[in-house]
């Protein structure tokens, strides 16, 4: 019962900090993996919601322009939301007004699975 | 999404094409070498040394930033712009280098120091150099 209450916190904590990197920083791609084979040296992130949630800052134009033809997307989002799981990209695109709410579903789902294993 | 190639892909049989695709790029890198910074290296970790670190340089640079050109057996990475400007000018590159990533070894240990980073290592190759080079091929 302890352990569950401050689980709820660490979570509560963690969102609290999401929020205030998404309101300080101009997100355009997140990852839950690491994304530097993708981006390389662009892959300068700020992490939230633990180890798994990878926001980058905007990257280079030429590397956003690549990254969107290279997955073929000619709808112009404001974000990419990108889940490499087993050499497999999920994607989700994303307006600026969409952002906040679907990343604070993401993490808190995080949150509860990395519970759930841990 | 499924499926995909890592990165652009270019074939090349004849060598005076392969030549002058080379001078259209930005930044060629023709060979990639895995070092180290110490001498007395035993032969099982001599094997390791001996293979080009592909993966380690695609993960470094970022699949986004390359693209390969190939001939023969050989691999060429061309490096696209804007990083390719950025490593030119750090490390003064004209058009084509060698790009070495140094593993530390650890003589008490007899093993590749997993605690210390590897050093990445770009070496600038004149034109002339890479012209023969690739003649040599």
């Amino acid at each position: 019962m302890f352990n569950l209450f401050n689980n709820k916190k660490r979570i509560k904590k963690n969102i609290d900090k999401l929020q205030k990197i998404l309101k300080e920083y101009k997100v355009k791609i997140v990852f839950t993996y690491s994304p530097s084979s993708l981006l390389g040296p662009y892959s300068k992130s700020i992490i939230a919601c633990d180890w798994k949630l990878h926001l980058v800052e905007e990257p280079p134009k030429e590397v956003w322009e690549r990254f969107l033809q290279y997955f073929g997307i000619d709808s112009k989002p404001d974000v990419i939301y990108v889940d490499y799981n087993r050499s497999k990209y999920k994607i989700t695109l994303l307006k600026e007004n969409e952002v906040e709410e679907f990343l604070v579903n993401q993490c808190s789902q995080l949150l509860h699975k990395n519970h759930q294993y841990s | 999404m499924e499926h995909l190639s890592p990165f652009r892909i270019l074939y090349f049989k004849d060598k005076t094409i392969l030549w002058n695709e080379m001078l259209k790029n930005d930044l060629v890198i023709i060979k990639l070498a895995l070092l180290s910074d110490y001498n007395k290296i035993p032969p099982r970790l001599l094997k390791v040394l001996s293979n080009p670190p592909f993966e380690q340089f695609i993960s470094r640079i970022g699949v986004l930033n390359i693209e390969e050109i190939r001939y023969k057996n050989w691999r060429f990475f061309s490096i696209l712009p804007p990083l390719s400007e950025e490593l030119k000018k750090t490390y003064n590159i004209e058009k084509f280098a060698i790009y070495g990533i140094r593993k530390h070894y650890n003589p008490e240990t007899r093993l590749f120091d997993p605690d210390t980073p590897d050093t990445i290592i770009i070496k600038p190759v004149s034109l002339e150099e890479a012209y023969r080079f690739v003649q040599s091929l």
